[in-house]
């Protein structure tokens, strides 16, 4: 498609507010295909889709996107669209008028056979005539997807598409970027919820505090977050004796014991910890009333990931 | 120049900027002079003074607070409501975004202004009551035109334009430009006011009985500062929508 087949060229990008760097020294090549960046809130995701939609120059680096510098050549908005993370619409509209406006500035056909085409991609055909104004958050989010696809994009971006997307909604959305991929178009979606994006992207970008954590495919991130340590918060009758039993084990880093009687362990495999705790509560008599992660969260895992 | 596209955005800049609460405010603001005028007839106060007073406070008032309400939401209103990016992430060249919102903002500021500026001066004049309200209403469109350009730049680069467009209304238009005579020659408000006398004399203060040219810029002056300002507010506007960062 373009240098080395890459729709998305990333040199030695940085971009800083003030004295706050939201992304630092960054460089990655995105193939095409569907692409998910994730990060935890406040990562740089939208700053680094930003830069690569051309809304917002970089401090430093260069960009390439489908081969063009996009802050200096807007022709290659005709070959992408963009849903940005704001809820951004004309209130004032109906559906199909956003839709078609949307046709006209990207040079696409405007025709209400293609409208209705893409508005029922989305399955809103039913409300395509009401004002958006009237819509819910679910139906607001499904218009601006119609209003992305009516061009027939070669690369759609999706800054944080399912924030706010209710179960039904999350899978309708992932079936069309699905059907949207198979027709050959590439897709950038970020979330900063994994399941989100290894649902439906075949390569992972990683971003932690403005910069590439990991990239590649979503197994090898999933089997990375899969093998670090994990705090477990365990609350049992017995301590003591529970945590007598448990020290010795390889998959036991460390024990904490809190002031309450809960037994925080460290480990390296919950699954591990999970049978052997387990099989000594059975043994011993010890009633389990908690068996919990405690530091599940994107960040903590990021944290570890960058460490 | 895509003609569909730029009257798709003509058709969205009207409706952005012709809101409800919009519209009454332009109303009653171009109710004032009519109103003011009717009155001074009302109470038989005509006289030359009092209409000269009057045709100024169009020009120092009513023309630059109608421009501003009109034309400052026409970017900042995008701005502030995130929708500009919808414009932005388009192959449209910049300057066909700015120029339809322009000329929108420019044409729903200037019917009201032309028509309180024309009925007011048609009421309110003691004689030659036509020829001066064809003056007044010229000089106001063609303030009009600078103003709705500084104004709609102003929106591209402060999310805070009707404060500083307020400002700048109150402390340079009304306040400095009237007491410091070199500062007629920056300001909006006096080169309407010199095209209005070229066609009309009688729209400016009489100094011995005759017209007082002496207060304001030349007519050619005016003509092209004028020029100057809307030609140069759209490229500055143009360029702000290549440059800037959008959220």
């Amino acid at each position: 498609m373009h240098n080395n087949g890459a729709i998305v060229e990333v040199n030695a990008v940085s971009k800083w507010f003030g004295t706050v760097v939201a992304v630092s020294d960054l460089s990655v090549t995105i193939e095409p295909g569907i692409t998910g960046i994730l990060g935890p809130n406040g990562a740089g995701k939208t700053t680094l889709l930003r830069m690569i939609c051309g809304l917002s120059a970089p401090s430093e680096g260069e960009i390439r996107l489908l081969g063009d510098d996009p802050r200096s050549n807007h022709d290659v908005y005709k070959r992408i669209s963009v849903m940005s993370e704001h809820d951004a619409v004309y209130e004032f509209m109906t559906g199909s008028e956003f839709v078609r406006l949307n046709a006209l500035l990207k040079d696409a056909d405007p025709s209400a056979s293609n409208i209705a085409r893409a508005v029922d991609e989305v399955a809103m055909g039913f409300a395509s005539e009401r004002k958006i104004s009237t819509y819910s958050r679910g139906m607001r989010q499904r218009i601006r997807l119609a209003a992305a696809l009516v061009s027939d994009p070669d690369l759609l971006i999706l800054d944080e598409p399912l924030n706010g997307a209710d179960p039904t909604q999350r899978i309708n959305f992932q079936d069309v970027l699905l059907d949207t991929a198979r027709r050959g178009k590439s897709i950038i979606i970020s979330s900063h919820i994994l399941e989100e994006v290894e649902t439906v992207a075949s390569s992972v970008l990683l971003i932690v505090a403005g910069k590439l954590a990991a990239a590649g495919d979503h197994r090898a991130i999933r089997r990375a977050l899969s093998d670090r340590p994990y705090n477990v918060s365990i609350t049992s009758s017995d301590t003591r004796t529970l945590a007598a039993a448990l020290v010795g084990l390889d998959s036991v880093v460390s024990l904490q014991f809190e002031s309450d009687g809960t037994m925080i362990a460290l480990t390296s495999n919950v699954s591990d910890l999970q049978q052997a705790v387990a099989r000594v509560a059975k043994e011993h008599d010890i009633t389990l009333s908690r068996f919990e992660p405690i530091d599940d969260s994107l960040e903590s895992v990021f944290e570890y990931l960058v460490q | 120049m895509n003609w569909s596209i730029f009257n798709a955005l003509l058709g969205l800049t009207f409706r952005q900027i012709a809101t409800v609460r919009r519209l009454i405010i332009v109303a009653l603001l171009a109710a004032v002079p009519i109103v003011g005028s009717a009155l001074l007839v009302y109470f038989d106060l005509t006289s030359e003074t009092a209409t000269v007073i009057f045709d100024l406070s169009i020009f120092a008032t009513v023309l630059p607070i109608i421009a501003l309400v009109v034309a400052s939401p026409v970017f900042s209103d995008e701005i502030e409501d995130r929708t500009l990016p919808i414009l932005a992430l388009t192959p449209i060249p910049r300057w066909q975004i700015v120029m339809p919102k322009l000329t929108t903002a420019f044409v729903v500021a200037v019917v009201p202004i032309a028509i309180a500026a024309f009925v007011s001066a048609v009421i309110g004049s003691d004689t030659n009551a036509i020829t001066s309200a064809v003056a007044v209403t010229t000089g106001v469109v063609f303030g009009c035109a600078c103003y709705t350009s500084l104004f709609a730049f102003l929106g591209t680069i402060t999310g805070r334009s009707i404060i500083i467009g307020l400002l700048y209304i109150v402390a340079w238009e009304a306040l400095f430009a009237n007491i410091i005579p070199a500062l007629n020659y920056l300001s909006i408000g006096q080169f309407a006011i010199a095209i209005a006398a070229q066609i009309e004399p009688n729209v400016l203060p009489l100094v011995d009985g005759e017209p007082n040219f002496a207060t304001i810029p030349a007519v050619a002056y005016s003509l092209v500062a004028g020029l100057v300002v809307v030609v140069g507010c759209a490229f500055a506007g143009i360029r702000r929508l290549r440059s800037m960062d959008i959220n």
